[in-house]
């Protein structure tokens, strides 16, 4: 039987140990915390930011329902009881369709290959310029 | 220093090919798989492979095989697939590649942390393609679901890969 060239990679080896479980279990309950930390609901007045390219091509207020359309794509975007969603995109993962409504505290919905974002903030911290309709 | 480690060329051709219809063929059904999922969650089984190749057989040929996939993602998704399957692919490829030579980490652990520098560097990707920080309030759900998933297919790799190491092993020059 022919020897290895260089000694096995898999030697001493462990598939998985005790520190493995605490280090991950440790970044799950980091990662939740922070999730809930940033899914807090803002309550009062909510605008949706709407982002192409890098540039913001839209302020939404949330307190009217209505359907938008975004300039140079297929995108719609719908509110609905203070919350956004994407309610159609020709784009091929259709992620932010799926992503759902978003309400508030730091939630966004992304579509990468239209290049939009769209994230809400609270309009006490920003002052508006433009309300569509 | 030749890239083949084999006794034969037929050997090592047919085992990076094998490998990168294992990657192509999981990275396709984890597609479909991931409709279930939430936006953006992936399980990463394509992992398995690469981390295969890059015990079994070596580390060049591990990121051979990781650009190759890319450019299978690239050609039947889509060029924002491709782009953000060959950033994540890169950093994952990086971290396993140095755990694998410079540590005795367990399977779990360098699945785990390769599965969350594939999702930081999507993300780095993302908001350069985006032009934005936003997508980064994606990390924490990505972060739970890629530790998960990291998990998963760690135990998966440690059960999977010694007995094809050890198989292979007789065939290696040298």
């Amino acid at each position: 039987m022919k020897t290895q060239a260089s000694p096995s990679q898999t030697n001493g080896r462990k598939t998985v140990g005790i520190w493995d479980i605490v280090a991950a279990a440790a970044v799950i309950c980091a990662a939740a915390a922070a999730y809930f930390f940033m899914q807090s609901d803002e309550n009062g007045p909510r605008t949706a930011l709407v982002c192409a390219d890098g540039q913001t091509v839209a302020e939404i207020s949330l307190d009217r329902d209505g359907v938008y359309l975004i300039e140079d794509t297929d995108m719609e975007l719908t509110v609905k009881n203070g919350g956004i969603c994407v309610s159609h995109s020709d784009c091929p993962d259709k992620l932010c369709e799926k992503t759902g409504y978003i309400r508030g505290g730091s939630q966004s919905i992304v579509c990468l290959p239209n290049r939009v974002s769209v994230r809400i903030i609270s309009d006490e911290a920003h002052d508006i310029d433009v309300v569509l309709n | 220093m030749k890239i083949n480690p084999f006794n034969s060329t037929a050997r090592y051709v047919s085992l990076t090919g094998i490998m990168l219809g294992l990657a192509a063929a999981l990275s396709a059904f984890e597609s479909m798989a991931s409709a279930f999922l939430p936006a953006g969650v992936r399980i990463g089984l394509a992992n398995i492979a690469v981390f295969a190749a890059a015990v079994c057989i070596n580390l060049p040929t591990a990121f051979l095989i990781t650009l190759l996939k890319s450019a299978f993602v690239l050609l039947t998704r889509g060029v924002t697939a491709g782009i953000m399957s060959s950033c994540g692919g890169i950093v994952s490829f990086g971290i396993t590649a140095l755990l694998l030579s410079k540590t005795n980490a367990s399977y779990v652990m360098i699945s785990v942390l390769s599965a969350i520098g594939h999702m930081l560097g999507q993300l780095a990707a993302a908001s350069v393609l985006m032009g934005s920080v936003y997508t980064f309030y994606y990390a924490p759900v990505l972060l739970i679901a890629g530790t998960a998933s990291g998990f998963f297919t760690g135990i998966v790799s440690g059960r999977v890969i010694p007995p094809l190491e050890k198989s292979l092993a007789v065939y290696r020059r040298r």
